[in-house]
């Protein structure tokens, strides 16, 4: 659980932890990742995923990556799941990923461009 | 799910789904009473059946699936703290959802991570309107609008994250002076 506030400097640190997530966030960006927030994936741990995957991209300071959330996918036993979304319209669906599994997607497709094929749907 | 931020996420993605652009969200702890309510409103098209019948596990209008869970979570959670869950129409055209809780019941689910989820929530979904309303007692914090009307303005998401700390204070149960200076640093 993140530190209370108790001093100025804890809100300043606050506002600079916000201002890289706003940095990752904004403008059109090369990948959309889209993280699947039904009751079964919320359930599974998409919560968690999604910020295991800001804090990762943080931490890489990637800024080409867009993050955003939606609904059901229609795959509840596949939960939780990510879309990787490239600037050519190809989709990557990943599932049945935990925190340690979406931290090697990130480093494996985001930062290195290499699908993690393991660890694809196959449909 | 143990957590009440989680099921709040999953109100909001009901509403999001039914197409509503406005959502707003209360949390109110009423200390002497010994509740905790939590209510979800939202500006879609409310519901085109009987309360009941979408509290069943069964109904669901989600293409593709037979089940809808999410409210029926939410209403046994509630139920087994001795509160409840209830749907009606509200002010802003759609539907409110309204979950009570015993604060000091064991079962109770603890509030969980709502520092992320609300921070999350807001900047993945910069097209949709929050409000937040935080209650305490007699006190209420209102998430300015203005910030929200603008998601990923550095305001927004600042004071979002600070309004997270508060939930957390309120979670550890700080004094309601505790609490108001932290009102004032916010
Ligand atoms: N905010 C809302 N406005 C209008 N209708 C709603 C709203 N929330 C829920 N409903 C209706 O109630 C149904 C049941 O909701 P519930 O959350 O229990 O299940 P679900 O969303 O269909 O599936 P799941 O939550 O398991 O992913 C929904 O399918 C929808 O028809
Ligand atoms: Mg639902």
């Amino acid at each position: 659980m993140a530190q209370r506030i108790a001093s100025p400097e804890d809100l300043k640190a606050v506002r600079e932890k916000a201002q890289q997530d706003i940095d990752l966030r904004s403008g059109q960006k090369e990948l959309r990742i889209t993280v699947h927030m039904g009751t079964c994936g919320i359930a599974a741990g998409a919560r968690d995923l999604l910020t295991v995957l800001m804090n990762e991209l943080q931490q890489n300071q990637v800024t080409y990556v867009s993050v955003t959330q939606t609904g059901c996918a229609g795959l509840c036993d596949q939960e939780p799941m990510i879309t990787i979304t490239d600037k050519n319209g190809s989709t990557f669906r990943y599932g049945r990923l935990s925190k340690a599994k979406v931290g090697e997607v990130v480093r494996g497709h985001v930062l290195r461009g290499q699908p993690m094929v393991e660890y694809l749907i196959k449909i | 799910m143990r957590e009440l931020a989680l099921h709040l996420l999953d109100l909001v993605e009901n509403s999001i789904r039914v197409g509503a652009t406005r959502i707003g969200i209360h949390l109110q702890l009423d200390r002497a009473g010994d509740w905790l309510m939590l209510r979800v409103k939202d500006n879609g098209p409310g519901l085109s059946v009987r309360p009941e019948e979408a509290l069943n596990p069964f109904y669901t209008t989600k293409s593709g699936k037979r089940t809808g869970l999410g409210l029926s979570l939410l209403q046994s959670a509630a139920e087994q703290t001795g509160g409840g869950l209830g749907l009606w129409s509200c002010d802003w055209g759609g539907l409110e959802v309204w979950a009570k809780f015993r604060w000091s019941h064991v079962d109770r689910y603890p509030l969980g991570e709502w520092p992320e989820t609300l921070a999350g929530m807001v900047s993945t979904r910069p097209e949709i309107e929050f409000l937040f309303e935080l209650q305490l007692d007699d006190r209420i914090l209102t998430f300015q609008s203005t910030a929200l009307r603008n998601p990923e303005s550095t305001e927004a998401v600042d004071s979002i994250q600070l309004y997270g700390r508060v939930l957390e204070a309120l979670q550890s149960m700080l004094s309601v002076e505790e609490f108001r200076l932290f009102h004032e640093v916010v």
